[in-house]
């Protein structure tokens, strides 16, 4: 009870903060080794629950971590605050988001906070691509992309890769990771 | 260089007025006065964790944290000083943190998660291998001061297979702890930060967001990150008068329109990669286009440049940055550089106003099409597919 009131005053106090973090950059890779659930969906609630702000997420597809029409994200919310954590809306366009295995405290987060989000968005002709907050920057720095997406397979990957950033087509994207949980493209 | 587009360049001053907005806070009140520590917590003190920095131990971490902090202290026009309080009263872990995060206490906790034992409980298993630490600091019930802050260190980053040295550290914690006392990000010199040439990398400044080819040169500072701790928390008038000049001016749109959300940089000549200083257009968030900043005595030239449309939430630079979606990157500036020169003296003040043009084509690839299917959602198109 005592860390529920001191965590609420926490709350009110950091309404407003100066803070940052300071987070490892990830390839697409590690992402994916990293995150105990990888799905694409759409915020539909937001609660606050004692320490936790409780996120669910209508999931349209799940890539790793189960097969749930939904997923339940809890993260601690003063920490959230302190390191400038993503946060979601309620209604929100889709994301296809890499998350943390949830810990002892039943907390999780995005892998590397905003290199884990990547917002669907539709393109001109319909077409879905993703983005992270960095722009899929470096996002296939270090990674063998012959092993993931071999000769002429998922072109606007490799194009991307090339360029070192960009936008990605949703769902080339979703066959790479698929590709690279499964360990790569069997020969 | 492409023709420029400078309506007024105006000497009005030659002395400082009480020194107000500020270029690269993080917050600012509603009076445009930047959110800083009162002079009345100077020096501001911070309380280390009695435990070990993974293979650091308590007095090396200890010594890291305190050259971090010595580190803005020691920027001469900077009124701003810091004092190690002692060790808090436990060795911090995952089972006692929640006793050391209480903003009310009058304490700044510096903590040593020795084995990202805290992290990974808070953040999810693994966070520990990502999240190398965070600072920050809370304000009053007005918004105008700081009050008290955290820090946490991930001595996960000591071991393998990182094996990170103290220089590393004070890499990192040198920019967190710029934000623990309310500076803002900076983007100059973007272009030396992905290019895999390691010994450019000292152009950038420590507070640029993210890592670079080289980053043991990010604990030391830069030009662009005194000059913005020095208006933060400017020393005496003189002090600051004989060593920098300001420029105060105003970016508008070729429509006339103030610009918010630019990045204007102005350009020493002679010293062109080191000496460069920025403020974000508008930082102020007072809908005028304002920007602000000290600069060392010289000629200068301008550029103004669009926020790097990757530098959003937690990397973001300025007040318009938050989203994909912020002003910032919604037909942002076009990158401008003007050929009139500014030419400045210590302790004279300088106004400048400058044009700059719509990029009516995001550049980057996707944000358009989030653009344009954000305004589709609010139903203000009517074009099948958005």
């Amino acid at each position: 009870m005592k860390r529920c009131i001191i965590t609420g005053i926490i709350i009110c106090a950091l309404c407003s903060q100066a803070h940052g973090a300071a987070v490892r950059e990830l390839n697409l890779e590690g992402l994916c080794r990293t995150a105990g659930t990888i799905f694409w969906g759409r915020c539909t609630s937001v609660e606050t629950q004692d320490e936790a702000l409780v996120y669910t997420f209508a999931a349209h597809r799940m890539l790793k971590g189960g097969s749930a029409d939904t997923v339940t994200l809890r993260m601690h919310k003063a920490a959230s605050m302190y390191a400038r954590a993503p946060r979601f809306i309620a209604g929100q366009e889709e994301v296809l988001l890499f998350l943390y295995p949830e810990s002892s405290l039943g907390y999780s987060s995005p892998v590397g906070f905003g290199q884990g989000v990547f917002n669907v968005m539709t393109a001109s002709g319909g077409e879905k691509t993703v983005a992270n907050e960095r722009g899929n920057s470096r996002l296939f720095k270090g990674m063998d992309m012959e092993k993931f997406c071999p000769g002429s397979t998922l072109p606007g990957i490799r194009q991307c890769s090339l360029r070192g950033t960009g936008a990605l087509r949703h769902q080339e994207f979703m066959e790479l990771i698929r590709q690279i949980i499964a360990g790569g493209v069997k020969p | 260089m492409k023709k420029l587009q400078v309506l007024v360049l105006l000497v009005l001053l030659t002395h400082y007025a009480t020194p107000s907005c500020a270029g690269g806070p993080l917050l600012t009140d509603k009076n445009c006065n930047p959110v800083v520590f009162p002079a009345s917590a100077m020096p501001i003190p911070y309380s280390i964790d009695q435990g070990t920095l993974g293979s650091f131990s308590n007095s090396e971490a200890a010594a890291i944290v305190d050259d971090c902090f010595a580190t803005w202290q020691g920027v001469a026009t900077a009124r701003i000083s810091f004092k190690n309080a002692g060790h808090l009263a436990a060795d911090v872990t995952k089972d006692n943190v929640f006793t050391f995060t209480d903003y009310t206490d009058g304490i700044n906790p510096v903590i040593f998660d020795t084995d990202g034992g805290i992290i990974d409980s808070l953040y999810g298993v693994g966070a520990s291998d990502n999240i190398i630490g965070f600072s920050g600091s809370a304000t009053d019930d007005t918004g105008s001061y700081y009050t008290e802050g955290l820090s946490l260190l991930n001595g996960r980053f000591t071991q393998e297979p990182y094996n990170w040295g103290p220089e590393l550290f004070k890499a990192t914690f040198v920019h967190e702890f710029g934000h623990f006392i309310g500076l803002d990000h900076t983007q100059i010199n973007s272009q030396y930060v992905h290019d895999d040439n390691t010994t450019n990398d000292v152009y950038i400044p420590t507070m640029f967001p993210t890592a670079t080819d080289n980053d043991s040169s990010l604990g030391r500072l830069n030009p662009d990150d005194e000059a913005a701790v020095t208006m933060l928390y400017p020393a005496e008038i003189q002090v600051v008068n004989a060593v920098y000049g300001r420029i105060s001016g105003t970016l508008y749109w070729r429509s006339g329109l103030p610009a918010r959300g630019a990045n204007v940089v102005a350009v020493k000549q002679g010293d062109e990669e080191m000496s460069r200083f920025s403020s974000v257009s508008d930082y102020c968030m007072q809908g005028d286009g304002a920007f602000e900043m000290l600069v060392t005595p010289g000629t200068y030239n301008f550029i103004v440049e669009p926020i790097n449309p990757f530098f959003t939430g937690g990397s973001s630079v300025g007040p318009y940055a938050g989203t994909a979606l912020s002003l910032s990157f919604i037909f942002p500036a076009v990158t401008t550089e003007y050929e009139e020169n500014l030419t400045i003296a210590a302790g004279e003040t300088q106004e400048v106003q400058l044009v700059v043009r719509h990029n009516l084509l995001t550049p980057a690839p996707g944000l358009f099409a989030l653009l344009l299917q954000f305004l589709n959602s609010l139903g203000l198109l009517q074009t099948a597919g958005y």
